[in-house]
């Protein structure tokens, strides 16, 4: 808990460091409360009531659970479940006999069932990438990187397929990108 | 003519024998000329029956089926939910599992299942018995049934949805004799021609018969035709009953016995013959009788509904089971005699099956055609790519992303709540209209679509041809452009609720008002759009720019091409349901576009692959702007102009919508998600007048119900790398920490999080003690707020 606050303080103090130093900012305290309307009193302050928070609920930061790399599962065996681990079998059957279009759809029949699973879609791209859809490969490995809720075994797979897209394409400059993204993210993880 | 003739009597020629020689050779001639003809009539209609018979004898209409059940331990389904697919799959309920299409239903929360074959795109599926387990509403285990094996993954063969056939045209599935239950051809034997495997191809005992009845009566009354005779009628002859009809039909049956094995004539007859009509299409052969009018293959049938069906062939309309139910009964109990009385049936089965009624499927317009509208959808689909020849003639089987259950509650939503609507507000009856769409959240597919509230009556598709202002509906993406900008804009940045005047180009001054015509004063940003007020919209639209807000609906989805005029932030733009489905659709995979499809696969009569329709994504609008506005649309459902949706919906179930109004309150629109599905309903008139309906009033609670009835999942999406949650005192909209009571956690861009703390805070108190100083006395500039 105390960790958390540090944290977040930290977080703060940083954010508002950087907008002290790079000038950008107004000068902002104390903000001023909105003006009171002409005509009707001012209704209660719309209240989210989705949101959680206030005192005392510091879980309602997801942005601060950072936990260890090793904790993040490494392969999809680990996160599907039964149904979706035999259609990647099966697609990677489908790929060693050459049948591309099969193994494709064997992973989208898996997205249908495990439409979130960052895994999937990792695989989903490598697969275009095997065909030369440069667009939809970066797309797909997009998309994961999105699901992947940070976990950086995948985003490492998908900012590889993004490099080599991009290169197929004939967009050296965005391969490049790509390819620093990667190994940044490489030098993130624990050594095996 | 008569007169002519008689003018100059018959003379006698001097030699007799002379004139004998030459009659004989006049008449020799004219036998030779007329056996010439003969031979050469003989000839023609051999050629017609070698083209008929041989190669594809029949135009094949494309048969359009819907996605399969996926069966599977985790699936979300409860053993009630199989149950009912099985049923509407023509299954039938056992105490013991007697092969393919049957099924048990156990104590103990198990559903044993012996699920048909079926040719699948990626290869055929076996006839499999299998055993499935529930607990708490999913499936917790799959096993095969004979061995014990677990299985990970099993399919249930797709329902058969509809066919693509000509105008007027002939629809038919095609089968094989030796794929048909014995009883048929038998029983067809028996009923319509004994002799079949004994004559060659007339019949003289039966023309005997029905020549002298026909004598008798003096005109045609009954036919003494076999069953190649009946084939080549309906192959090749019109249906009236005319002597040269007759002998055309006789010559051509004996010619179609000298080329083909009885069986093929057989089977061919299986295929031919029409059972029936169906609007402007014609049913034919036995395959798509037992569908049409049993909804289950023709393997499965019972006795008593193949005799039902043998008793059609005699009279299709006169004894059609669904308009002349007790005439059809009384003709199917007389079939059934015939079986038992030619030993066919024992006396058991025929007891047991003369007690059955007529056990039709479907309703009394019945068919395969149940989704008009989603069919019609996929036909556009397809016209794209193949010739209106290929669909209603090489027998393609088309296989489409429509999920039965959730067509199931689209429509009975829909059906259940206009008329409740039109009631409640003292309307008349089918006054009002309304469309819907389903889709996934990944993967764009269109899981159901309803074009009207006659859901079988395939006539205006309001859900792909309606093009109706979208009202509040284009709000979302007035403020994602605004959100999209996040140095200027966050969720807690205040609009301003003020008049505001328009200077159109070349028209009147727009003057819009919030639709309670009340100010509110100023709002934050996500409140604004949660309580769907006009005039903070109209503010911020002004400050981003209609162009920049037409650059967003496109992004989204948007394919027409309205002018760009301020107008547009309230909806003053015409989107068809399926198009605003796509723009929602996108927002919900977090602003990732998959174009939506109503097609999966295509493969040819032979179960060849043919064509694929692969999933395709494009990030097409910022995952973090797309995130803010999201989670503004989660507000809309918890306090604003959605927060009905929670009389039907459990309050831990999070999803995110939008209601939309249009001026005059002439369209109710509700779009929105859940974690895995989109929904967008219509409610409207097809003459555009008022319905005097809100969106929250009119579309909402069939919105909310549609979400109910799918059990769809709660929304939990990944935050962006690019989005950070913070404290926000409510009050100010600044950032707030623990010592601020009611503090709200909200996301913002994190390159631009609230750039101060409120009073409350504690971590607010001033840097240095000459802040605090300066700040007593200097007010600094107000924070961006739209104007």
């Amino acid at each position: 808990m105390s960790l958390f606050r540090v944290a977040l303080v930290c977080l703060s103090l940083g954010v508002v460091g950087c907008q002290t130093a790079s000038g950008v900012r107004e000068p902002i305290w104390p903000y001023p409360q909105p003006p009171a309307p002409p005509s009707a009193p001012t209704p209660p302050p719309f209240i989210p009531p989705g949101g959680e928070g206030g005192v005392g609920s510091p879980t309602a930061l997801p942005q601060t659970k950072l936990p260890q790399a090793r904790d993040w599962p490494r392969d999809a065996d680990a996160v599907s479940g039964p149904a979706v681990r035999s259609l990647m079998a099966q697609s990677q059957q489908s790929q060693a006999a050459g049948r591309q279009d099969e193994a494709i759809a064997s992973l989208e029949r898996a997205v249908r069932i495990e439409p979130r699973n960052a895994f999937l879609w990792s695989a989903l791209a490598r697969a275009q990438l095997k065909q030369a859809n440069y667009e939809q490969a970066e797309a797909m490995a997009q998309r994961a990187n999105s699901l992947s809720g940070g976990n950086p075994y995948i985003q490492v797979d998908n900012w590889r397929v993004i490099a080599a897209a991009r290169n197929g394409r004939g967009d050296a400059a965005g391969g490049l990108q790509a390819q620093a993204r990667l190994e940044e993210l490489q030098a993130g993880l624990p050594p095996e | 003519m008569a007169s002519r003739r008689s003018r100059r009597p018959p003379t006698r020629p001097p030699f007799r024998r002379r004139l004998l020689w030459a009659v004989a050779s006049l008449a020799l001639i004219a036998v030779c000329i007329g056996a010439l003809l003969f031979v050469a009539y003989l000839i023609r209609l051999d050629g017609e029956i070698r083209d008929r018979f041989a190669g594809a004898r029949w135009a094949l209409p494309a048969q359009v089926y819907a996605a399969p059940l996926e069966l599977y331990p985790g699936a979300r389904m409860a053993g009630d939910d199989l149950v009912h697919e099985l049923r509407r799959l023509g299954y039938r309920a056992l105490t013991s599992l007697e092969g393919p299409g049957t099924f048990v239903q156990r104590p103990g929360d198990r559903v044993d299942v012996h699920a048909r074959p079926f040719e699948f795109w990626d290869g055929p599926q076996p006839a499999t018995a299998m055993i499935v387990q529930f607990i708490d509403g999913q499936i917790s285990g799959l096993s095969n049934g004979s061995t014990g094996a677990p299985l990970n993954l099993a399919r249930l063969d797709p329902m058969l949805i509809g066919s693509i056939y000509p105008q007027q045209g002939e629809d038919r599935v095609l089968v094989r004799l030796d794929e048909v239950p014995d009883l048929l051809p038998r029983g067809l034997m028996a009923v319509e021609d004994r002799g079949f495997y004994g004559h060659f191809g007339i019949s003289p005992k039966g023309i005997t018969r029905a020549f002298i009845a026909n004598l008798q009566a003096g005109r045609v009354v009954q036919g003494g035709s076999t069953i190649t005779q009946q084939l080549v009628k309906n192959f090749f002859l019109d249906h009236r009953q005319t002597w040269a009809r007759k002998i055309n039909e006789a010559f051509m049956a004996l010619l179609l016995e000298a080329h083909y094995e009885k069986d093929e004539i057989l089977e061919a007859y299986l295929n031919e013959v029409n059972l029936g009509q169906d609007g402007g299409r014609s049913v034919n052969g036995f395959g798509l009788g037992a569908t049409f009018y049993f909804n289950k293959p023709l393997v499965e049938l019972m006795p008593h509904e193949i005799a039902l069906l043998v008793g059609i062939v005699k009279g299709p309309s006169f004894y059609n089971p669904r308009r002349n139910p007790e005439r059809a009964l009384a003709r199917r109990n007389l079939v059934l005699k015939v079986f038992a009385d030619d030993g066919l049936i024992d006396q058991a089965t025929y007891d047991a099956a003369i007690a059955r009624p007529l056990d039709l499927a479907g309703g009394r317009d019945g068919g395969v055609e149940r989704y008009p509208a989603f069919v019609d959808l996929v036909k556009r689909q397809l016209r794209r790519q193949y010739e209106e020849e290929d669909l209603t003639r090489e027998g393609l089987r088309i296989f489409t992303t429509l999920n039965p259950r959730a067509q199931e509650v689209l429509e009975a939503e829909i059906v259940r709540r206009l008329p409740e609507i039109e009631r409640s507000r003292r309307m008349d009856d089918d006054t009002l209209e309304a469309a819907g769409v389903v889709t996934n959240v990944e993967g764009g597919e269109v899981l159901a679509l309803v074009g009207g509230r006659r859901v079988r009556f395939p006539g205006f598709n309001r859900a792909l041809d309606a093009r109706r202002s979208i009202g509040s509906l284009a709000k979302p993406f007035v403020y994602l452009t605004a959100l999209a900008r996040p140095a200027e804009f966050n969720l807690y940045s205040w609009l301003a609720d003020e008049p505001v005047e328009v200077k159109m180009a070349h028209g009147p001054v727009w003057r819009p008002q919030n639709y309670d015509k009340q100010l509110h004063g100023p709002q934050p940003l996500f409140a604004a759009l949660a309580q769907s007020y006009n005039l903070p919209t109209v503010h911020l639209g002004l400050a981003v720019g209609a162009d920049a807000v037409m650059d967003t609906f496109r992004a989204a989805g948007y394919r027409g091409d309205a002018t760009v005029l301020p107008s547009i932030f309230l909806g003053a733009i015409d989107i068809a349901p399926l198009d605003v489905a796509q723009m929602y659709a996108t927002l919900a995979a977090g602003g990732f576009q998959a174009p939506l499809s109503a097609i999966r696969e295509v493969l040819t009569e032979a179960g060849e692959p043919l064509s694929r329709y692969p999933l395709k994504v494009r990030q097409a609008l910022p995952e973090g702007p797309v995130y803010l506005v999201n989670w503004a649309l989660e507000q809309v459902m918890r306090a604003g102009t959605g927060r009905a949706a929670y009389q039907q919906l459990p309050s831990s179930l999070s999803v995110a919508g939008k209601s939309g109004t249009t001026d005059d309150f002439r369209d109710a629109w509700f779009a929105g998600f859940g974690g895995d599905r989109v929904a967008v309903v219509w409610v409207g008139r097809d003459d555009n007048k008022s319905i005097g309906l809100s969106g929250s009033s009119g579309a909402l609670p069939i919105w909310a119900g549609v979400m109910k009835g799918l059990k769809v999942q709660s929304r939990d999406p990944f935050q962006p790398s690019s989005v950070i949650s913070l404290l926000v005192d409510p009050g100010t909209g600044l950032r707030a920490d623990e010592a601020c009571a009611g503090a709200v956690t909200v996301p913002f861009v994190s390159s631009h999080p609230p750039a101060s703390w409120a009073p409350c805070a504690a971590a607010a108190v001033p840097e240095t003690p000459l802040d605090w100083f300066m700040n007593l006395f200097q007010r600094p500039p107000e924070g961006r707020t739209a104007q």
